[in-house]
């Protein structure tokens, strides 16, 4: 399985060096749909850069779901160091998948304003906050799941699974907040 | 895809050979991740064979045993089953960009993150940070 090994691997380690690690997911619509619609978020865009473009708005939408957080004043010590990390991480992504769309010649989208990111201001409670951050995270394993069937570019395909397998990692955290199992699946598409 | 299927029969024998060895929520974790190790092996040999070719079957027990550290305790196993699962998740992520079927390459990303979602679970049973990079290639457990 991996008789080209070296070559991915020097690929990789150049990206990591340069900060650039790309990915890529299809979600459709301009403003960031509730998470209760993830199985409907994904469009058939065409080409590696279309797919970029809806990437980066999901990572911006989680972006600033998780400085929501942070602001409400509802989260305790320890689940705001948790969503302090995962803002990290998503401002991360976001950044690693703009500089490969404009790599690319392509111009990154402006960030969501809050009221686009749908559900995002009736959040009350801790609880209900850590529940929106898993439903966006699952979403976003979600596209990037889609996504890898089309993306082309071998960097791309690594990229969107590295960030594919972070997010998933925050749902583990995020479901064991909520007392949730895990990992429910053995397989993990953001859809269970 | 039958180099990936070795280390899912790695990870399985690992999880077997540990499972005495763990008590409590570790014990009830590595359960489950052992179950989803043996339902990975079946997915790759599944794909192998729609390939076209034979899926290697897994070696005796103690053919794996023999190349394993000395597992004593605990965390002597949570360790190293970290370390299988980070191996496996490397490979996946080396191995996505030679998959030209979209449908397999989906599979075998399913697959890999779900090993960085033991990954997680592993890391905070040891009490290290459960997320500690932003980009999970398998480098680092």
């Amino acid at each position: 399985m991996r008789p080209r090994r070296a070559r991915h691997e020097a690929t990789r380690r150049d990206l990591l060096r340069r900060g650039v690690t790309m990915g890529g997911m299809a979600l459709a619509a301009a403003a960031v749909p509730l998470p209760s619609t993830r199985r409907d978020a994904f469009a058939k865009p065409e080409g590696d850069a279309a797919i970029l473009e809806r990437a980066i708005r999901l990572e911006q939408s989680a972006v600033l779901a998780y400085e929501s957080a942070l602001k409400s004043g509802r989260l305790d010590e320890r689940t705001e160091r948790t969503v302090q990390l995962f803002h990290r991480h998503e401002q991360e992504h976001a950044r690693a998948l703009i500089a490969a769309l404009e790599e690319m010649d392509g111009t990154p989208p402006e960030p969501p304003a809050p009221e686009q990111v749908a559900g995002l201001a009736d959040l009350r409670t801790q609880r209900e906050i850590v529940s929106f951050a898993l439903g966006l995270e699952a979403m976003a394993v979600a596209a990037y799941f889609d996504a890898l069937s089309r993306l082309e570019d071998s960097k791309l395909v690594q990229a969107a699974a590295s960030i594919m397998a972070s997010d998933g990692q925050h749902l583990v955290v995020l479901r064991q907040m909520l007392g949730e199992d895990p990992v429910p699946s053995a397989f993990e598409d953001g859809r269970e | 895809m039958n180099a990936a299927l070795g280390l899912e029969h790695t990870a399985v024998a690992a999880y077997r050979v540990g499972l005495p060895l763990l008590t409590g929520s570790a014990l009830r974790a590595a359960r489950v991740f052992h179950e989803h190790e043996r339902e990975h092996a079946d997915a790759l040999a599944r794909a192998i064979r729609a390939l076209g070719g034979i899926p290697n079957r897994a070696s005796a027990l103690d053919e794996y045993t023999r190349g394993f550290p000395r597992l004593r305790a605990r965390d002597d196993v949570l360790s190293f089953a970290l370390d299988v699962e980070n191996t496996a998740l490397a490979a996946y992520i080396d191995a996505l960009p030679q998959l030209s079927r979209g449908e397999l390459r989906q599979r075998v990303a399913a697959i890999a993150t779900a090993e960085a979602e033991h990954m997680s679970v592993l890391l905070g049973a040891l009490g290290k940070p459960q997320v500690p990079h932003a980009f999970v290639t398998g480098k680092d457990a």
